[in-house]
């Protein structure tokens, strides 16, 4: 599997939800974007119990040769959207592969709000 | 001469200059960038930024304030590239929003009313505003800004003092973001905000400014063709650039001018405080650097052979004038072998494998040394040959740490390494040829003659250090004191294996020419079904690296 890291010693296994709470943070810290954009049930039920859920919007698909993260945002209405979204790809790849050791293969980002006020 | 309002003929000329302040510090800007992915091109993309700001401006034919502004930050809007380009369209567009409409001029309260109301705009689009950014520049200057309109009605008094500020805050961005810190450098998007207001302030001082560099345009634009320079008449071959940190925190930038100046020609030294940014054309970039040594610390070299560039330029220019004669499917693959031995690096290169990185059994290369023979390699497309099962790992990491397209082929052995690389065929796609090498590697028997290192047991069987063993594909099949005796029964096992094929010997450094002769024509004499053939391998380790297909 691509989160699965071997060296001559032994492997090291990253979890899927590692990398999407990696990917949300480093998304956050981009210009533009006001908000992660949840698309899971299960992200809902820890919306209502008011927990704080760093990997939200973020989904990791991991197979044997690919590990991509698909991101759902919220931009500020105003800004040039395009631009945000290849800032968020860059970001989020860069510090994966900053963590992690590997990039990953895609970032897709899907807008799915625009925030006015 | 104090100056109280800024009106829309004058803010198109702020705009203009401001841009050009900028794009032509972009370089300086640049090198600063390692937020948030530090690729170097802040101060490009915010240049580019401005540049669309200005060309929207100056579509608005009438000098009505509003009607510029609004013009120039919708320009941004379009033109923002980057992180640090969309920021600063949104500055641009509170900026807007903060004039209101019918205005004809702004005096400096309403100057810093509408900076802030930029900066407000600015901090709504981010969900997590990172401190020590242009964000933060551009909100202490827009306080600082409101703070000093209240003390003078002078637009330019008010301006020098914010920007002082801004600077101030400038240097201490390394202290709120500790990724700056760890580089040494400040902010890239505060510089650029920088360059932008003292763009901005040289207009005000003095609104001639502009008419100046028409000429230089003139010039500029009837300047040689870069493909023209005559390479033979480069007086300085190296351009040397370099980002210095002096202890002294305003260091006399003319000194070190005069101290650089006589060692080449384009010289610009640009600096902010204790940071100081050297560009020169030189033959001597070692002088540069000893000469800059003296001021402080080096924090980034950069030399390059402006010759090279310029043939690598000549040849792009031409290969694109040629058009694309390969392209399509991309064909051009290169492949990268891992071998220890001058003469296995011979017949590797003379087969096929465009770089050879030097390694093998117990001198394992690092990631690094693979990683940067594929990236020195001119193709797109890289296979890798490891050569041996420890190497396999590291080479597939290599995947993971490059753009360009890798693939593996797990050969185990020399003899695997060699048979993979007959079977690559040019004409092939790299996926298509990575799956016919790694089909080959189970063509060929590996035999391995070589000494054990310290003493052990295999199956029972006591094994002292300086014993030859003989491997046959990973597993020790033959023990002796001689290696010809060990060779010979190695063959034989080797042999069991194939009715007939092609035997080939390579032999290591230890092992004399005449010695190896010796042995194989003795081989073709035992086994006459098979063709014998013997090389120079030049190994060490290994007394003879044995193939059999």
């Amino acid at each position: 599997m691509k989160n699965i890291v071997k060296n001559s010693l032994g492997s090291i296994h990253i979890s899927k939800e590692v990398i999407a709470v990696l990917a949300g943070n480093a998304a956050i810290e981009c210009y533009g974007l006001v908000g992660m954009v949840s698309r899971k049930v299960s992200d809902g039920i820890v919306d209502l119990l008011g927990r704080e859920n760093l990997g939200k919007g973020v989904e990791v698909k991991v197979t044997e040769d690919e590990l991509i993260i698909d991101l759902y945002i919220a931009v500020r209405y105003g800004t040039k959207i395009s631009e945000v979204a290849n800032n968020v790809i860059e970001k989020v790849h860069y510090s994966l592969q900053q963590y992690l050791g590997f990039a990953p293969d895609k970032v897709n980002v899907f807008v799915q709000s625009v925030r006015v006020k | 001469m104090s100056l109280e309002k800024i009106d829309g003929a004058l803010f198109k000329k702020i705009l203009i200059h401001s841009a050009r302040v900028l794009e032509q510090n972009k370089k300086v800007v640049n090198s600063l960038n390692v937020y948030p992915v530090p690729d170097g091109d802040t101060g490009t993309n915010m240049s580019l930024t401005m540049e669309q700001a200005v060309a929207e401006a100056m579509k608005i034919k009438s000098d009505d304030l509003k009607r510029i502004v609004d013009a120039a930050a919708w320009g941004a809007l379009m033109g923002a590239r980057g992180n640090s380009g969309v920021i600063l369209s949104q500055l641009f567009r509170g900026f807007a929003l903060g004039v209101p409409e019918g205005k004809d001029s702004l005096n400096p309260k309403e100057l810093a009313e509408a900076f802030k109301k930029g900066v407000e705009e600015a901090y709504k689009a981010v969900l997590k505003p990172v401190e020590g950014t242009i964000l933060t520049v551009a909100r202490e200057a827009a306080e600082r800004m409101i703070l000093e309109a209240k003390k003078s009605k002078d637009v330019v008094v008010t301006l020098e003092k914010t920007i002082e500020h801004a600077k101030k805050v400038l240097q201490k961005t390394p202290e709120m973001l500790p990724i700056l810190k760890e580089a040494g450098v400040v902010d890239a998007g505060g510089r650029g905000l920088i360059f932008l207001m003292e763009g901005f302030l040289q207009v005000l001082k003095n609104p001639s400014v502009l008419d100046e560099y028409k000429s230089e345009e003139v010039a500029a634009e009837t300047g040689p063709e870069p493909a023209n320079i005559n390479v033979e008449n480069l007086e300085y071959m190296y351009c040397t650039e370099l980002i210095l940190q002096t202890e002294n925190s305003s260091p006399d930038l003319e000194t070190l001018r005069s101290q650089i100046s006589s060692l080449g020609d384009s010289l610009l030294i640009t600096g902010m405080n204790n940071v100081i940014k050297i560009h020169v054309h030189t033959n001597h970039p070692g002088e540069v650097l000893e000469k800059a040594l003296k001021w402080g610390e080096l924090t980034k070299v950069k030399v390059d052979n402006m010759k090279l560039q310029h043939e690598e330029f000549v040849k792009n220019s031409a290969n694109q004038s040629l058009g694309h004669e390969d392209d399509g499917e991309v064909k051009d693959t290169e492949i990268v072998a891992v071998v220890s031995g001058d003469g296995l690096k011979e017949i590797f290169n003379s087969i096929g494998a465009g770089v050879v990185v030097e390694g093998g059994q117990s001198m394992n290369p690092s990631i690094e040394k693979i990683l940067s023979a594929v990236e020195d390699a001119k193709s797109t497309s890289i296979i890798i040959l490891p050569n041996n099962k420890n190497i396999i790992l590291t080479a597939e990491q290599v995947k993971n740490l490059t753009d360009k397209k890798v693939f593996v082929v797990p050969s185990k052995s020399i003899p695997q390494g060699i048979s993979a690389l007959l079977a690559y065929d040019p004409a092939l796609s790299a996926e298509e040829n990575a799956r016919r090498m790694g089909d080959s590697l189970e063509n060929v028997i590996t035999g391995e003659v070589t000494f054990a290192a310290r003493d052990s047991k295999w199956n029972g069987t006591d094994i002292k250090e300086g014993d030859v063993l003989g491997i046959m594909d990973g597993e020790m099949v033959a023990i002796g004191r001689d290696r010809k005796e060990v060779l010979e029964e190695l063959v034989e096992k080797m042999a069991s294996k194939k009715q007939s094929g092609m035997l080939t010997f390579y032999y290591g450094e230890e092992v004399t020419q005449e010695e190896a002769e010796d042995v194989a024509a003795k081989m073709a004499e035992k086994y006459p079904d098979f063709e014998v053939e013997v090389y120079r391998g030049g190994q060490s380790l290994y007394y003879y690296i044995v193939s059999l297909e």
